[in-house]
C-alpha cells in the first residue's frame, strides 16, 4: 500500500518511487497526516507491516541542532527528507515519537536543496554542518528514496558545508560509483556489540557487513564517522566494546575518520514510556535505569562507567582530534518536525 | 449489564460485528455460532464464544451508536477486533466479489479515514464512500455504502485502528440496481458466500487483539500484592512497574524469586522487589515480542 498527497501525484519523484512497486495500491490522502500518526494507530502493529506514504513539506525545511550538539566551531543544523525507519531498533526514540510505524518520504527534494543554499549563502562562508539521519536512516531506502544520489552531488558545489550522512545500512553503492569521494560528506555507521547488534537492531545489517560497507567506502576515499551511539549496559559491557573497537580498527585506518563519537542511552521520559508500554517484554527497559530531568537514562554512576572506560578504550584506536563527543549526545526532546 | 461479567483483559470475545441488517447477519451469527441476547436491548444482539455481533440498521447515525453500545454491553474494554460487515454498490465489480476498506470518506462531511492492514487481506481492499441515502449510480473507484463513516471512528474510540476494519460485498453494480429492491435471501447469500475470507480475517486479527491484551495485562503477583497491601496509587504503579521488570529478568519466578515475607507493609515489598532487582544480571536477548514484518511497502 502506497498513500500518497493529492497534490503530488504527479510529481516526478512520486512517480519514480511509485514505479518501483508496480503492484503496490495506490491510496491518494489530502494530506499524510490523515493516514500517519492519527490517535489510535499502534507503532507495534504497524511494525508488521509498515506503508509508504509520499508527502510533501511546506515548510521548516532545515532545523538548528538543539545546544552542545555538533561540531564545535561550525553551526550545525539537521534536515529530515523521511520520518520512520525500516530498522526496528528497540532503543530507537522514534517508537516513543510516533503513533505510526510507517515511512513518510517528503518527494520535493528540490524545496530542501532550495533552503538549504539559502542557509549556505546566508552563512557567508562560515562552516555550517547538515545532519540527514535523525527521524530516518540516511541511506537504508536509497534504492527507493535516491536521498543521497540527490543531496551528494548539490552538497558538492558548496565545500564551506559539510554534510553528514547518518546510517546503519550498507546501501553505500551509489557513493561507490561516484568518480571520487565528494570531500565534504562523512558516512557515519551507528555500532553497537555484536550481541547487542542481534538482541536490539531488528532487521540492521550485522555488525561485520557494516564494516565491509566502511571499508569499501574507506578504499574510495569517503570520510568515515563512527557512532558508538547509544552505549547499552550489559555486566560484560567493557568486553563486548572492546571487542567491537578491534574488530573495526583492525579494518578501518584512522586517516580515513572525520570523528568518532560515543553516546549513552537517553530517552525523553515520555518516549521511554510510550516504548515501555508497546514492549513490556523488552530486557533493555528492565534495566539499570533512572530518571532525571525529563529523561531516562542509565544510572549516573553506571553511565560515568560506562562512558569513562568505552572512552579511554576507544583513544588507544583513534588520535583525540577526531573524538567528538557532542555528536552524540541525544537531545532531550526531539522537535516535532 | 451483560457484559460487565466478561472479566479480566484476556476473558471473553475478541471480535465485535456491526450490522445493518438482519439479513446481513444471520450468515455471521451461524457461521461463528452466536446466540441471540435476550435481554431488551435497543438493537439486536448476538454473542458467542469468540465474537459479538449487533445490528444497527440503516444509516451512519445508526451504526455509530450500534458500535459504542455494543462497545459497552461487552464489558467496554479497549483493544478488541472490530468490523462493519455489509453490502455496497460498485459502478464495475461484480455482484458477489468482496472487498476490504483501505480508506472510508463521509460523502457529507468530507472526511477521510484509513483502516491499517497489517495481516494479508484476503480479499483485494478498496475504497468506501459512505452516502447519506441509498445511491443507484455509482462513481468509480467508490463502493457505496451507509454504514462505514458512522462506525470507522466510533471503533476507534475503543480499539487500535489496525484492528478495525470494513468488509463489504457488491450487492448491485448498473447490471442490477437497487431499484429491484433485494429480498433478505439474497443479502443473506451474498454475505454467506463471503464468510471464508471473513472468517480467515477476523480470526487473524482477533490474534493480534489477543497479543494486544497480552501486552496491557497485570504483570504476575501483582494482584496477590494489591489485596495483601495498601498501595498508593504511585505506589501502584511503582509496584506495577517493578513486577513487570522481575518478570523480564526472572521469568518464571513469582516476585523474581524474591521473598515477601520479610514485608510488614507495601513500602518494605516495594524495596525488597527493588533490592531483587538489583541483584539480577542484565541479558539482552531477542525479545518474545510480535514478529515484524518485511519493511517494503
Amino acid at each position: 500500500m502506497i498513500y500518497v498527497e493529492e497534490e503530488i501525484l504527479n510529481h516526478p519523484r512520486t512517480l519514480q518511487i511509485q514505479s518501483r512497486f508496480p503492484d503496490a495500491e495506490v491510496v491518494p490522502c489530502s494530506r499524510y497526516g490523515e493516514v500517519f500518526n492519527r490517535r489510535a494507530q499502534s507503532f507495534r502493529l504497524q511494525k508488521r507491516r509498515p506503508s509508504l506514504i509520499l508527502a510533501r513539506k511546506h515548510r521548516n525545511f532545515v532545523h538548528d541542532t538543539p545546544e552542545g550538539y555538533g561540531i564545535r566551531g561550525a553551526r550545525n543544523l539537521y534536515f529530515t527528507h523521511m520520518l520512520n525507519c525500516i530498522y526496528d531498533c528497540r532503543y530507537c526514540f522514534l517508537q516513543g515519537m510516533f503513533r505510526s510505524a510507517h515511512y513518510v518520504v517528503f518527494v520535493n527534494y528540490e524545496d530542501f536543496q532550495w533552503e538549504i543554499e539559502e542557509r549556505i549563502r546566508a552563512a557567508q562562508g562560515q562552516p555550517l554542518y547538515f545532519f540527514s539521519g535523525y527521524d530516518c536512516d540516511s541511506l537504508a531506502l536509497e534504492p527507493v528514496t535516491r536521498f543521497a544520489a540527490t543531496f551528494v552531488p548539490f552538497f558538492a558545489r558548496f565545500p564551506q558545508a559539510w554534510l553528514e550522512l547518518r546510517t546503519k545500512s550498507t546501501q553505500v553503492k551509489p557513493l561507490l560509483d561516484w568518480d571520487a569521494a565528494v570531500p565534504n560528506v562523512v558516512v557515519a555507521f551507528s555500532f553497537t556489540p555484536a550481541e547487542v547488534q542481534e538482541a536490539l537492531e531488528h532487521l540492521t545489517p550485522s555488525v561485520d557487513r557494516r564494516i565491509r560497507a566502511l571499508e569499501r567506502l574507506q578504499e574510495r576515499g569517503w570520510k568515515l564517522g563512527l557512532r558508538f551511539d547509544p552505549l547499552i549496559y550489559t555486566e560484560d559491557f567493557r568486553d563486548r566494546y572492546r571487542r567491537l573497537f578491534a574488530q573495526i580498527f583492525e579494518r578501518v585506518r584512522p586517516e580515513s575518520l572525520h570523528s568518532v563519537s560515543l553516546g549513552p542511552f537517553l530517552l525523553p521520559d515520555a518516549f521511554f514510556r510510550t516504548v515501555g508500554r508497546l514492549y513490556p517484554e523488552e530486557p533493555l527497559f528492565a534495566g539499570p535505569l533512572e530518571e532525571t530531568a525529563g529523561s531516562v537514562a542509565y544510572r549516573r554512576d553506571l553511565e560515568a562507567e560506562m562512558v569513562g572506560q568505552c572512552t579511554e578504550d576507544l583513544l588507544r584506536h583513534i588520535p583525540r582530534e577526531v573524538f567528538i563527543p557532542a555528536l552524540s549526545a541525544a537531545p532531550t526532546v526531539p522537535p516535532v518536525p | 449489564m451483560l457484559g460487565a461479567a466478561e472479566g479480566g483483559t484476556f476473558g471473553g470475545p475478541m471480535l465485535r460485528f456491526v450490522v445493518a441488517l438482519q439479513a446481513e447477519a444471520r450468515p455471521i451469527v451461524d457461521r461463528f455460532r452466536m446466540e441471540a441476547v435476550f435481554e431488551s436491548h435497543p438493537f439486536r444482539v448476538y454473542r458467542g464464544d469468540e465474537s459479538w455481533l449487533i445490528v444497527s440498521g440503516l444509516g451512519k447515525a445508526a451504526a455509530a451508536a450500534a458500535t459504542a453500545y455494543l462497545h459497552l454491553l461487552s464489558g467496554g474494554m479497549t483493544g478488541k477486533a472490530w468490523f462493519n460487515v455489509g453490502i455496497g454498490g460498485h459502478g464495475l465489480h461484480l455482484v458477489g466479489d468482496s472487498f476490504l476498506a483501505h480508506k472510508v470518506t463521509d460523502q457529507a462531511s468530507g472526511l477521510s479515514w484509513y483502516p491499517q492492514l497489517v495481516i494479508d487481506a484476503p480479499r483485494p481492499t478498496a475504497p468506501i464512500l459512505t452516502v447519506e441515502k441509498v445511491e443507484e449510480e455509482y462513481t468509480p473507484p467508490w463502493i457505496y455504502e451507509t454504514q462505514a463513516a458512522g462506525f470507522f471512528p466510533t471503533a476507534c474510540r475503543f480499539s487500535t485502528a489496525e484492528l478495525v476494519h470494513c468488509f463489504k460485498v457488491i450487492s448491485d453494480n448498473p447490471d442490477a440496481t437497487l431499484s429491484r429492491r433485494m429480498s433478505t435471501s439474497y443479502v443473506q447469500s451474498l454475505v454467506e458466500q463471503n464468510l471464508r475470507p471473513l472468517q480467515e480475517f477476523a480470526r487473524g486479527l482477533a490474534g493480534l487483539a489477543r497479543e494486544v491484551a497480552a501486552l496491557n495485562a497485570d504483570p504476575p503477583g501483582y494482584a496477590g500484592l494489591l489485596g495483601r497491601w495498601q498501595f498508593t496509587v504511585t505506589e501502584q504503579r511503582r509496584l506495577r512497574r517493578l513486577l513487570q521488570r522481575l518478570a523480564v529478568l526472572a521469568p518464571g519466578e513469582l516476585y523474581g524469586g524474591a521473598e515477601p515475607g520479610a514485608a510488614r507493609e507495601a513500602r518494605d515489598m516495594l524495596e525488597v522487589l527493588e533490592t531483587r532487582i538489583s541483584e539480577i544480571p542484565i541479558r539482552l536477548g531477542a525479545p518474545a515480542g510480535a514478529p515484524v514484518g518485511i519493511p517494503i511497502p
